[in-house]
């Protein structure tokens, strides 16, 4: 089993509900609290297990503005785990989660260095590397209605944009999506082979795109038959 | 990347420790009129001030000995237990000697420390040139340069050290320091003309679904600081860095190369020495804010 989640960057608004979510869910979680410094002060800052960037791609008249939502991609070949020295990170045999024993880390953000997508945040008031956990301690409660057992991200998305599944079952709803709509990996050139995947803008419908022939301004249109007239 | 003070302070006073006992053990092979014995006093002491120093930039230091646990996969802990391997190698040398066991055994232990202490340096230049993440590192110069300097430095040091305790055998120290000097001056013009290529992830392969429209970072997300950009996101402008690369040069290498030809004197080469060490100390602090995470390139800088 390889548990990921698939983020489809058409329908992402950008709407940072699922970082907020993720904040609210995690910070009383296995690797809770998520400390913030400063948070109503002039330079707020604190743990976030998921960030979200809005960039725009191409230029006018072809740009568009998407939103990236970024946490942990629980990659296959995760660096992070290999560089820890501790023993602190580790990514589960069953279901393919890399977690951080909170327990065992010492803080030398080694393995922050070792991740491309800054997934991994220094908790400084508590001392340890804190990151996104797919909230194991969710998606496997018995006590949960099924529909519930699911990240807290992929729950409380507005738009849908977040999909939670096994990235190992080619029948997933998660494989069937990637797919179907060409989902991607960021930086796969890394060879980390990251398990989250992220779906493309759709193309644009066809009709949208097509050239409609310019319609000329009646003066104009009156010069061109004088000319044609006058020629002929 | 930031560049914790108590890094650089490890990697550039645990160099010269270990470089000292590399050449050290090596020379006492050779040489049974090498002074050993103080020298594995110096080298210690340099190594274990590193060492010490390395812990601060922990957040969580209570946990740092759990650090031996992962020797199969991570250079940092590989590190570790080399590290902590040479004390009690240090001590039975120191024991040797002072109990003049057989020559032969003392050389062996010797040997031992010259080859554990290179082996400390390689990893620790392998904490930072695995690392796939920071193209300026994940490239083979970094480890012969941090070997190159750990060992001139190392070099160095015996050169004045020796001109303390064995003036007659100081001359052909002082051509090793000035040779090795001269190659790791080389091997860093060489890695600062590589660096200077960029090639690897771009801001198209980080957020995927094109190959080459431009990309424009609308909103990061977040209005305060985040660790993301403290620990990765320091960076030198680069019409500065010139100046500091000519510091390098300057005071790790040629001052100390310059002294090495023209006098014997020990306490004058303390000065190539003191010269060497905050030439490396800025050398370091380069190797720090010169390393651009690809992480940066999602905060918008696409110059990583």
């Amino acid at each position: 089993m390889r548990l990921g989640l698939v983020i489809d960057m058409d329908t992402c608004v950008g709407c940072h509900g699922c970082a907020t979510a993720c904040k609210q869910w995690n910070t009383s979680g296995t690797t809770g609290p998520l400390t913030d410094t400063d948070p109503y002060g002039k330079e707020p800052s604190g743990v976030w297990f998921n960030r979200i960037r809005s960039y725009e791609v191409n230029t006018y008249p072809e740009n568009k503005t998407i939103n990236m939502p970024m946490s942990c991609m629980h990659c296959e070949e995760p660096a992070c785990v290999d560089v820890c020295p501790t023993g602190a990170s580790y990514k589960r045999e069953e279901d393919g989660i890399v977690l951080v024993d909170q327990d065992k880390c010492m803080g030398c953000n080694y393995c922050s260095w070792a991740c491309p997508y800054g997934a991994r945040e220094l908790d400084a008031v508590e001392g340890t590397m804190k990151k996104c956990t797919l909230c194991v301690d969710r998606i496997y409660d018995q006590a949960l209605p099924e529909s519930q057992r699911q990240p807290a991200c992929v729950l409380t998305c507005p738009t849908s944009a977040r999909h939670f599944g096994d990235l190992d079952d080619p029948e997933s709803k998660v494989s069937q999506l990637v797919k179907e709509r060409e989902g991607f990996q960021s930086m796969p050139e890394l060879g980390y082979n990251p398990t989250n995947h992220y779906l493309p803008p759709r193309k644009p419908v066809e009709t949208l795109t097509k050239e409609v022939p310019e319609e000329k301004p009646l003066a104009e249109k009156i010069k061109g038959w004088i000319d044609k007239m006058a020629l002929s | 990347m930031h560049a914790a003070l108590s890094v650089l302070i490890f990697t550039v006073t645990a160099g010269f420790g270990l470089g000292f006992l590399g050449w050290s053990g090596m020379a006492h092979l050779f040489n049974d009129q090498y002074p050993m014995f103080a020298a594995i006093f110096i080298g210690g002491i340099l190594t274990t001030i590193g060492l010490l120093a390395s812990t601060f930039h922990l957040a969580n230091p209570k946990n740092a000995w759990r650090a031996f646990n992962r020797f199969r996969t991570s250079w940092l802990s590989r590190e570790g237990v080399f590290s902590v391997l040479l004390y009690p190698l240090l001590a039975l040398g120191v024991l040797a000697i002072s109990l003049d066991w057989l020559l032969a055994g003392q050389k062996v232990l010797s040997v031992l420390i010259a080859l554990l202490s290179i082996s400390i340096i390689y990893c620790t230049s392998m904490i930072y040139a695995c690392l796939k993440t920071i193209r300026q590192w994940h490239n083979a110069l970094v480890p012969i340069n941090f070997m190159l300097m750990g060992l001139s430095s190392g070099a160095l040091l015996g050169a004045c050290y020796l001109g303390f305790s064995a003036p007659e055998q100081q001359s052909s120290w002082q051509i090793l320091a000035a040779v090795f000097l001269v190659l790791a001056l080389i091997g860093k013009a060489l890695y600062y003309f590589w660096i200077g290529k960029p090639a690897g992830p771009t801001i198209n392969t980080a957020i995927g679904m094109t190959t080459q429209a431009s990309v424009k970072l609308l909103d990061v997300g977040h209005e305060g600081g985040t660790f993301l950009q403290r620990e990765f996101g320091h960076k030198v402008a680069t019409s500065e860095i010139m100046k500091y690369r000519m510091a390098v040069y300057i005071l790790a290498f040629i001052i100390p190369i310059i002294l090495l030809i023209l006098i014997a004197n020990p306490y004058l080469l303390l000065i190539a020495v003191i010269a060497n060490y905050l030439g490396l100390l800025v050398e370091r602090w380069l190797f720090f804010v010169e390393a651009r995470h690809v992480v940066n390139l999602f905060h918008g800088d696409q110059s990583t």
